[in-house]
């Protein structure tokens, strides 16, 4: 068991110079923070008389949801593939529809400003926000992902194959 | 309790009714207003020490409470408002002062002065003055270390409060602000 004498003999590591350097160091750090206290701390800057009395944050309108949303990209396209799967019922004899035929709000849409829209025009902080309003809206629609994998799936090619 | 602490306290507790009012959507907009009243001047004057301009400040205070009202739902509750409030400002000062200089890069070739001389285009302008020396000393800080030094000389945040605004241990904040101090003193000896 190490006695006192061994432990103070343990040499802990420190810059070169550190302990040379730190007594002028501090001095001088002292002679700056009161040579700041000798200066007059006056505003010297003038704000507009009654700036602030009218003053509001342009606050935007409450859109409406566009058809064009996120949410409503993975309602649709949920909803085409459920149709999808339907089909595998429907007798052979009947018209088969075929997916253009199938109306979504998609189709309003080129898949090119889709995938830009998406892909681009939101904020991975933004598609988080959006990830978790969907699971609290749709949650069986909509799997938990992370803002990532989010990310991930809307590559391109991905996004593509998935609509 | 000490009536700094007991005031502390009574702002916070403000503070979270506000906050459980601005997630009930009839009560939203009003809860928000009350925010912005609560702490627009604070806010105007750190950013008005940053960037000099009133022009400018007020377009930045504008797109800090842009980004308070878009965001604050997800605040997580885990620092104080008026601190979270304060990091979303210091951001856009830093992003708008980081921009100024690259555009000035671009189209002048010229990146040093631009504040200096904004203030020296300030009313009332005294280059004799001891505050106005110390107002050209503080424009020549770097930007984040000079938010550092006006947080802690004039709204006289504490450094743990100043760690959550910028995500910096409060060791290198002392140090940013030391470092600082002496370079204002240098500067206003020289001039």
């Amino acid at each position: 068991m190490k006695n006192r004498n061994d432990i103070e003999k343990i040499n802990w590591a420190y810059p070169d110079g550190y302990l040379q350097n730190f007594t002028p160091q501090l001095m001088e750090q002292i002679k700056a923070e009161e040579f700041l206290e000798t200066l007059p701390k006056a505003n010297v800057y003038t704000m507009p008389v009654n700036y602030f009395t009218n003053w509001k944050v342009n606050i935007p309108t409450q859109k409406k949801q566009s058809i064009f949303s996120y949410k409503n990209i993975g309602i649709a396209a949920s909803l085409l593939l459920l149709l999808a799967i339907g089909m595998q019922f429907v007798n052979v004899q009947t018209k088969q529809l075929n997916n253009e035929e199938i109306t979504t709000a998609i189709d309003f849409m080129p898949k090119e400003e889709i995938i830009q829209y998406v892909g681009n025009n939101i904020d991975e902080f933004e598609l988080e926000i959006l990830i978790i309003d969907s699971v609290n809206a749709n949650s069986q629609l909509v799997p938990t992902i992370s803002a990532q994998e989010a990310k991930e799936f809307l590559q391109t090619e991905n996004l593509e194959e998935y609509l | 309790m000490l009536p700094d602490i007991e005031n502390k306290v009574i702002m916070q507790d403000i503070d979270a009714i506000l906050l459980d009012d601005f997630a009930n959507p009839t009560r939203k907009e009003l809860a928000f207003a009350k925010i912005v009243d609560k702490y627009k001047q604070r806010l105007y004057w750190h950013i008005r020490r940053m960037v000099v301009s009133h022009d400018d400040a007020d377009d930045i205070l504008q797109e800090a409470f842009m980004k308070a009202w878009k965001y604050l739902d997800h605040f997580r509750r885990d620092c104080a408002l008026y601190t979270w409030l304060y990091r979303i400002a210091t951001n856009c000062c830093l992003t708008f002062l980081a921009s100024k200089k690259k555009k000035m890069q671009l189209l002048q070739n010229v990146v040093e002065g631009y504040l200096e001389n904004t203030v020296k285009s300030s009313e009332n302008f005294d280059g004799n003055k001891l505050e106005w020396k110390l107002q050209l000393a503080i424009q020549s800080l770097p930007e984040k270390q000079k938010a550092v030094f006006n947080l802690r000389y004039y709204d006289e945040m504490p450094y743990e409060q100043m760690s959550e605004v910028f995500g910096t241990s409060v060791g290198a904040l002392k140090a940013s602000y030391h470092h600082a101090a002496k370079k204002i003193e240098e500067y206003i000896l020289q001039h």
